[in-house]
């Protein structure tokens, strides 16, 4: 009751202002201002810069051995969970990781 | 988005937002117009950080709340006679406008988030998640302000014999 009083109240004093020439005024003063800059896309940067590190680290860090490995042994895990070693959870943090971005990638080409 | 598009999205905007402000400021229509062609001038100079997360409106609304706030700080912290001065004129503007005098009256019984939160739900018709987004406010505490100022409102429309029911 008191929500219906209230919206009520506020409706009815709902008032229609007249243009009174406020688009006209702002108008010129926009014709006095500098074009505003286009929006820049700086994710095709961003992504580079960091592919770039992370391929750097694989290098540096033997990730290329690690994920072989891992992804030589990960069928073990199926039979004993407590086959789990490292280099197995890591392959495959990195293969979900890779799959997330995959499906994100493909999601936002299919939006755009 | 192009000078072109801008220019309608002024053509489609301008009556809420100069409507809100005129309600956020008491009836001073021209505070409430000086702040909107700031509003809009800031939102052009600003046009590439509109990403498109929230709607045009709702990010315009945002620029005009924050202009509306950084007023009122400045008014308190350069002038406090004169921001006394001020609403002696908007009550006066209040009375000129006699039809929104009430209006403007039971706005009085409110402070700035509860009046904001109040005109942006009842009159313009933001949800929740739209007002929060305006003003940067969790949407929780814009609950809680709509709810005291449903309130206080009431209280105000009982004493002046407005409650039906």
């Amino acid at each position: 009751m008191k929500e219906d009083n209230v919206k009520t109240f506020l409706s009815s004093h709902k008032e229609t202002l007249p243009e009174d020439g406020f688009n006209a005024r702002l108008f010129n003063t926009l014709d006095y201002l500098p074009r505003p800059n286009p929006a820049k896309n700086r994710s095709p940067l961003i992504v580079g810069i960091f592919t770039g590190i992370g391929c750097l680290l694989f290098v540096l860090l033997g990730g290329y051995s690690v994920l072989l490995n891992g992804l030589s042994t990960m069928d073990r895990i199926f039979v004993d969970i407590h086959a789990l070693s490292p280099d197995i959870l890591t392959t495959c943090i990195m293969l979900a990781l890779a799959f997330v971005a995959l499906i994100r990638f493909a999601a936002r080409s299919y939006h755009r | 988005m192009n000078r072109k598009e801008f220019e309608l999205q002024v053509q489609i905007n301008q009556e809420p937002l100069r409507r809100f402000l005129r309600n956020l400021c008491r009836g001073d229509a021209a505070l409430a117009d000086d702040i909107a062609q700031e509003a809009f001038i800031k939102a052009f100079l600003h046009l590439e950080t509109f990403g498109g997360r929230s709607s045009f409106s709702t990010w315009l609304f945002r620029i005009a709340y924050n202009c509306f706030c950084d007023n009122i700080k400045a008014a308190e912290r350069y002038s406090p006679v004169e921001v006394e001065s001020l609403t002696v004129i908007a009550s006066e503007k209040a009375d000129q406008a006699f039809d929104h005098q009430a209006l403007y009256l039971a706005l009085d019984k409110l402070n700035t988030k509860e009046r904001t939160a109040l005109l942006l739900f009842y009159m313009e018709e933001k949800s929740l998640k739209e007002i929060a987004v305006i003003t940067r406010m969790p949407v929780n505490t814009v609950k809680a302000h709509l709810s005291r100022g449903r309130l206080h409102v009431s209280e105000h429309l009982k004493v002046i014999g407005h409650e039906r029911g």
